[in-house]
């Protein structure tokens, strides 16, 4: 059995905990350190300490995490004359704690719906629950196209039955109703989605299309420009034509092998139907950011000097970088950072080397081979390498620096392959059997 | 040459040669019901709208993932492989040597959420749901911004109002999609 984990926003939720663990943990050594320090005071020393402690504690204990989730976030219907429907939806407590949200129903189609719950109290046990609300649609709208409503669900405090009012910063979240009243004519609603693809590898152009008209279109096709950030067209892709009946959905698929320089591209689309046009445009990339870091060397060292760090770096993207430098981390044996120095910035030219420099000073610094980080940051991305560092008397060795991924491959080895190694040994032994030794028999004989 | 053969072997042989074709067809029979791919979760037709989620399949070795039954432009994902998915219906089938497994679907829910943390002078606010956000602050005066997945801004600590709201397409499809692990 193989487990493929879906890794979606877990990380915002690891990254809350993270910081209410540490929250946690500095308040626990706050009550700490006041008891260490209580032991040694007098009497009234004890009670001003205890009486801080406990506007400390106080305030620590203010800290207040709002949090509430609603899914799904939208729901989209199609308009039908005197639609009655029950829509469903549920709120998360996301942060597992007890807490009360209020329903509120607003916008252009508030007055068609009706919520079966106006409050509820959550207890921290309690990590979702199910509401819906009513839609009586009437039998007309008189303009086509999209009506909306939302559902806000405000949290508040558990006992907000009981105080009435609080003053403080709320959150809301929103499910959205759209309905959609066909347009009388052909009417294609689209979008534009893009899965982005290494250097000489395929590029993928989705485009779900909808046909949000009363009558069916015949003839529906995607043409999609590409242009280079200087806006030269480099290609022109073409779909297959397709036929949309009304209301409709589809996808249109499109792919590109992207046999260009890495980059940023803007992917212009014209989706043709029946002599209408829309037109979709965004931009994407074409292979990742990337910066190598070639080699890293130190020449005429000397341990307690000043080390210089010269880090052979090529840019492989077809854009200039700016603003880019070096950033070495060194971790003492406890993996603690003991050395965090840096490059100035430096531009690098698309598609060349630049050498950058970085300064460290080895004062106190022991030899032996420590750990250590590489990392290159440039625009709001970076890449970073692990790396040891051999120190010795007169020289710095740096290790990992041209190191490659290896991928680990999980055994195969089971029940059903060897039987079917059996079966194939079987198979080659009775061939062997009937064929080789028979003829060798009957030779003898 | 064979029928020559056959009337020449001995009563042993004929013994050990039925033995061997029960236990051929027995592995074969085996193989061809019991061992194809099988897919154990998601269930056909579920909604998920927890974050994070597990594809479980047995006797396979990848999992196919497409948004469209007819597999089009497939994903193949391996043993520990992570992909981050959005909102939408996926198709997906396990699949094994020479063999594959039926076609399932699951749907992914979109998930408006937000998690607002004091800290030391500011607050943040955190979009904790799977889809972008368009927030909205009322402070008096209302102030509108954009707030991706996973994306996080500090306000100065006061009095207000915080609501938000999806802003995707609603032609709901994969419109990033990260691959952590192995893309073929």
């Amino acid at each position: 059995m193989i487990d493929i984990k879906n890794k979606l926003v877990k990380r915002e939720y690891e990254e809350v905990n993270k910081n209410n663990l540490l929250d946690k943990k500095s308040f626990e050594r706050s009550v700490a350190n006041n008891i260490l320090l209580k032991r040694g005071l007098t009497f009234t020393n004890k009670s001003i300490l205890l009486l801080i402690t406990f506007i400390l504690m106080s305030i620590l204990m203010l800290q207040f995490i709002s949090s509430v989730g609603i899914t799904p976030g939208r729901t989209t219907l199609n308009f039908e004359p005197g639609l009655s429907a029950e829509v469903p939806f549920s709120i998360v407590n996301t942060e597992n704690k007890d807490m009360s949200v209020v329903f509120a129903v607003r916008g252009e189609l508030a007055n068609y719906i009706t919520l079966n719950s106006a409050y509820s109290e959550f207890s921290s046990t309690e990590n979702s629950k199910s509401f819906s609300y009513n839609i009586n649609l009437p039998v007309k709208f008189e303009k086509p196209g999209l009506h909306e409503a939302e559902i806000v669900a405000m949290e508040m405090p558990k006992d907000i039955k009981e105080t009435g009012a609080f003053v403080g910063a709320t959150v809301s979240v929103i499910t959205q109703l759209y309905v959609y009243v066909p347009y009388p004519n052909k009417y294609i609603d689209g979008d534009l989605n893009i899965i982005e693809a290494g250097a000489d590898e395929k590029t993928i152009f989705l485009m779900p299309v909808i046909n949000r008209g009363k009558l069916n279109i015949v003839n529906a096709k995607v043409v999609i420009d590409i242009y280079t950030s200087l806006n030269e067209k480099i290609i022109t892709l073409e779909s297959n034509p397709i036929s949309l009946n009304s209301l409709e959905r589809k996808e249109i698929v499109v792919d590109w092998e992207s046999d260009v320089n890495p980059g940023k591209y803007l992917a212009v689309v014209t989706i043709v139907y029946d002599n209408e046009i829309l037109k979709l445009e965004k931009e994407f990339n074409v292979g990742e950011l990337v910066l190598e870091i070639e080699e890293v060397i130190v020449k005429d060292f000397e341990l307690g000097g000043i080390a210089k760090f010269n880090a052979l770096v090529q840019n492989k993207w077809s854009e200039d970088l700016k603003d880019v430098y070096l950033n070495i981390l060194v971790y003492n044996d406890e993996g603690e950072i003991m050395a965090d120095f840096k490059s100035p910035t430096y531009d690098i030219n698309s598609l060349t080397k630049a050498e950058m420099v970085a300064y460290w000073d080895t004062a106190g610094i022991s030899t032996g081979t420590y750990e250590g980080k590489l990392i290159l940051k440039y625009g709001d991305k970076s890449t970073d390498r692990n790396i040891q560092l051999k120190i010795t008397e007169y020289d710095i060795e740096i290790l990992g620096v041209t190191g490659r991924v290896s991928v680990k491959q999980s055994s195969n080895f089971n029940i059903n392959n060897l039987l079917v190694i059996l079966l194939v040994f079987l198979i080659v032994a009775n061939i062997v059997w009937f064929v080789v030794v028979k003829k060798i028999l009957k030779k003898k004989k | 040459m064979n029928k020559m053969n056959n009337k020449k072997l001995t009563g042993l042989e004929k013994n050990i040669l039925i033995a061997e074709a029960v236990f051929v067809f027995g592995i074969l029979i085996y193989l061809f019901f019991f061992t194809g791919p099988n897919q154990i979760f998601p269930f056909q037709g579920m909604s998920i709208i927890e974050p994070d989620f597990v594809f479980q399949i047995e006797n396979g070795e990848k999992v196919m993932l497409s948004v469209d039954k007819e597999f089009t432009n497939p994903i193949e994902l391996g043993q520990d492989s992570e992909i981050l998915l959005p909102p939408g219906v996926y198709y997906w089938k396990a699949v094994g040597f020479l063999r594959e497994s039926e076609v399932r679907s699951f749907t992914i829910q979109s998930h408006v959420g937000l998690n607002l943390k004091e800290r030391k002078e500011n607050y943040e606010l955190q979009n904790a749901g799977n889809v972008d956000l368009e927030v909205t602050k009322t402070n008096g005066d209302k102030e509108n911004f954009d707030l991706d997945v996973g994306d996080n801004l500090e306000f100065e600590k006061s009095e207000f109002k915080i609501e938000g709201s999806e802003v995707s397409s609603d032609l709901h499809l994969p419109s990033v999609i990260n691959i952590e692990g192995e893309q073929k």
